[in-house]
């Protein structure tokens, strides 16, 4: 899975791509990418993930954006997943992660 | 080795000339003095040319023991065949003029000089098996002996005379230098005797008998050589007396060294508990063999820090050495001899190298390579004789099998290690089935439970009846993941679960504490995907959350269609009471006499085929639709035969939980 910063980023919005597969393996590293990206944009209050690219999420994955929702909260960061597809929108509200979110699907 | 071939050359070439000139001397000017010195330089030329041309022409490991004394004994033959001739045609030509004589008797002398001078080059050789410095030393000492001996015996006769003794006792370090002599002792005994005795007999034949049988008197320069000539009779001899001292003292000694060598290598071979040991132990092993100087020994593709070994302290032969393996294929069992390596760079020493491969037939992934590559060096450019290169072989062959066994014994345990494992999740698995359901009187109800390939996934399922049995709770719930992890989590789930059915709480209290213990117990990236149904039976409603799990079918008998019921709601154990309770809605109605409930973990909406396709909810739906009017089990067996079906000879890929429900009325 890639994690890329768009263009579109400004000093309180962080836009980031994510291609490929949100999984057990994966799920780490996009975690990791998000902590390193909110120390490089200090100033960030929404994190807004364009998923496009996400072509699958285990229920790691969807683990990872529910803690990710968790540690974020109370730094008053709110998570947006934009262009979601909608074989990943449909895991998302089953497990009612768009109850928590804002999820635009594709 | 060009150096010992051109030396050869060249002295063997004035060895011939001089013979040649001795002849023509005899026939032109029989009594001339100059004669005899020529017929010596012929004899001396020719011993140490012969012997530098076997150096540099025919490799160490052709000139074993047996070959030479072989080639000894028919020269012997021959020679006896030449005096024989030439003195039979000495006494025919009794009566010719005392040049044809001379010519006659000087060609039977030549022939004398070529075959002693052949003889003592191969006697050179049997000595000079397993080359040390001191036995070249001592060869050349003697020839030097020999040499002064024969031209102080035609300067004096009688001062020679009495020095010639000397040519006798000098023979003494070289019999004890002789030690082929061991190494032949349990290998072809009788063979190496009878070879000596006919050597000496022939020699005694061709060089005593016939001479003074057909002679009248002794040509001048075989009487110089009489000395020398007995010199090589006296070895022979001497070598079948230490022969067979040493068959007395010490039965097989060489051969037992290597069998010796070989049973103390296989020994601690077997209690080898690494492929690093297996290939230091060859490396030792190697090291005790007389000729070795040192060796290279590497698995292929192996990290070299880890597995290769030398004690060869020249970075370049061992680069070369290296280089040289990794050209071969290792695609099977391969030798190679090599005498020089100057041919593959002139700036390197010329010396002796064996290369030896022998493919490893992997059978699991212990190691990385799939070849033993050795490379085993001699400082000496003849080191290596065919019986070194046989055991070096066999030592190279045995590495092989003990790190082909080393990886069966690996495979073995991994194979062991996996079934305890299995066994393992087997027994957590059982210890963490659902409790037995109770006997309903007004509910009909059928589970289905299909574990993945015998490991722990994540679903756990389970019926409660509280104790007044007014409620009756159905629960199906999956945990994140699989494995140990999953297991873990869901008996987590399943001690708050039956701790929370005690307190006999309001279904969606329950749930809400269900969610506070599991955030705290589980990590922040867990949770779990539930759906409780609660019938309550003195009210005859129902009512039902679904936390993160797949939608429910609900037959209503009284209009006779299937409801997919989608309450909203979000998985349990990652997020704070307070959001769950927003979110978290139930979904409420009467009970009917038939009504019908399905739940289904995603095991089985999730399904696949081989080409990829799931099952999916629809065809679920349409199954569950068609039999409707079925008893529970009838439904579940349905469903369950259809998803086979759909997914032909691929299991699941996940667990597979069903869970039919029936309110009888």
């Amino acid at each position: 899975m890639q994690v890329e910063v768009l263009s579109g980023t400004t000093d309180t919005n962080l836009q980031v791509a994510l291609t490929g597969e949100l999984d057990a393996l994966t799920a780490p590293k996009l975690y990791e990418n998000l902590n390193r990206l909110l120390q490089e944009h200090p100033n960030t209050r929404k994190i807004i993930l364009n998923c496009r690219g996400l072509t699958y999420l285990s229920s790691a994955g969807a683990g990872i954006l529910l803690m990710s929702i968790d540690n974020l909260a109370p730094k008053g960061i709110s998570l947006e997943l934009k262009d979601v597809t909608p074989e990943v929108y449909n895991i998302l509200d089953l497990l009612g992660l768009t109850k928590l979110m804002p999820v635009n699907h594709v | 080795m060009t150096i010992l071939r051109s030396a050869g050359h060249v002295t063997s070439i004035i060895g011939g000339v001089t013979a040649l000139l001795y002849l023509w001397l005899r026939y032109f000017s029989p009594n001339s003095p100059v004669s005899i010195w020529v017929g010596i330089l012929s004899f001396l030329c020719l011993s140490a040319g012969l012997y530098l041309l076997l150096s540099g022409e025919v490799p160490r490991r052709w000139r074993t023991p047996h070959r030479l004394l072989r080639w000894n004994a028919l020269l012997g033959i021959l020679g006896a065949a030449h005096a024989v001739l030439w003195g039979s045609i000495t006494l025919l030509m009794s009566t010719s003029s005392i040049r044809t004589q001379g010519l006659v008797t000087a060609l039977f002398e030549v022939g004398v000089v070529v075959q002693a001078g052949i003889h003592l080059a191969l006697v050179g050789h049997l000595v000079s098996f397993r080359v040390r410095p001191v036995k070249s030393l001592a060869i050349s000492g003697y020839f030097v002996l020999v040499a002064i001996i024969l031209i102080i015996q035609n300067i004096s006769s009688t001062i020679g005379t009495l020095l010639a003794p000397l040519l006798w006792v000098g023979l003494l370090p070289i019999l004890y230098l002789s030690d082929w002599l061991q190494e032949v002792i349990s290998q072809k005994l009788s063979e190496t005797l009878a070879l000596l005795t006919i050597t000496v007999v022939i020699l005694g034949i061709a060089w005593g008998v016939v001479p003074s049988h057909f002679l009248e008197t002794l040509p001048p320069l075989f009487k110089s050589l009489s000395f020398v000539l007995m010199a090589v009779v006296l070895l022979h001899s001497g070598w079948i007396v230490v022969l067979l001292l040493l068959r007395l003292v010490s039965f097989g000694k060489g051969e037992g060294q290597s069998l010796e060598l070989l049973t103390e290598f296989l020994a601690r071979q077997q209690s080898s508990t690494s492929p690093q040991m297996i290939i230091d132990i060859t490396k030792e092993t190697l090291k005790k063999l007389p000729p070795v100087a040192g060796s290279l020994i590497l698995l292929r593709a192996t990290p070299e820090e880890t597995l290769s070994t030398s004690n060869i302290s020249n970075a370049a032969i061992r680069e070369t050495l290296r280089r040289l393996l990794s050209e071969r294929s290792g695609t099977e069992a391969y030798i190679e001899f090599i005498a020089s390596l100057q041919k593959h760079h002139k700036m390197l020493p010329d010396i002796s190298v064996i290369l030896a491969q022998r493919p490893l037939f992997r059978l699991s992934g212990a190691l990385l390579n799939q070849t033993l590559s050795v490379a085993v060096v001699s400082i000496s450019p003849d080191g290596f004789e065919e019986k070194d290169i046989e055991l070096i072989k066999t030592l190279t062959e045995q590495t092989a099998i003990f790190l082909e066994n080393l990886d069966r014994r690996s495979y073995q345990e991994q194979l062991l290690t996996a079934r305890k494992e299995i066994d393992f999740l087997r027994e957590t698995r059982e210890a963490l089935m659902p409790p037995p359901p109770p006997i309903l009187k007004k509910v009909d109800f059928h589970v289905h439970f299909e574990q993945y390939d015998r490991t722990i996934g994540g679903d756990y399922y389970q019926i409660h009846e509280s104790p007044d049995g007014s409620v009756v709770d159905f629960w199906l719930s999956d945990s994140a993941g699989s494995g140990i992890a999953a297991a873990y989590q869901m008996a987590q789930a399943r001690a708050a679960l039956n701790t929370l059915w005690l307190q006999e709480l309001e279904a969606e209290e329950m749930l809400f504490r269900l969610n506070d213990a599991l955030k705290r117990v589980f990590h922040k990236n867990n949770f779990l995907a539930a759906t409780l149904l609660r019938f309550d039976l003195r009210r005859k409603e129902y009512i039902l959350f679904r936390a993160g799990n797949p939608e429910i079918f609900y037959w209503n008998p009284l209009v006779d269609e299937v409801d997919v019921l989608r309450p909203s709601g979000i998985v349990l154990g990652s997020t704070s009471s307070q959001i769950i309770k927003k979110i978290l809605t139930p979904e409420k109605g009467r009970l009917m006499p038939g009504s019908l409930f399905l739940f289904f973990s995603d095991g089985f909406s999730e399904a696949a085929n081989l080409s990829g396709e799931m099952f999916g909810v629809e065809r679920l739906l349409s199954v569950f639709k068609a039999h409707v009017h079925a008893t529970p089990s009838e439904i579940a067996e349905a469903i369950v035969q259809e998803v086979r079906t759909f997914v032909g000879d691929t299991s699941l890929g996940d667990d597979g939980t069903l869970l039919v429900v029936r309110y009888l009325g």
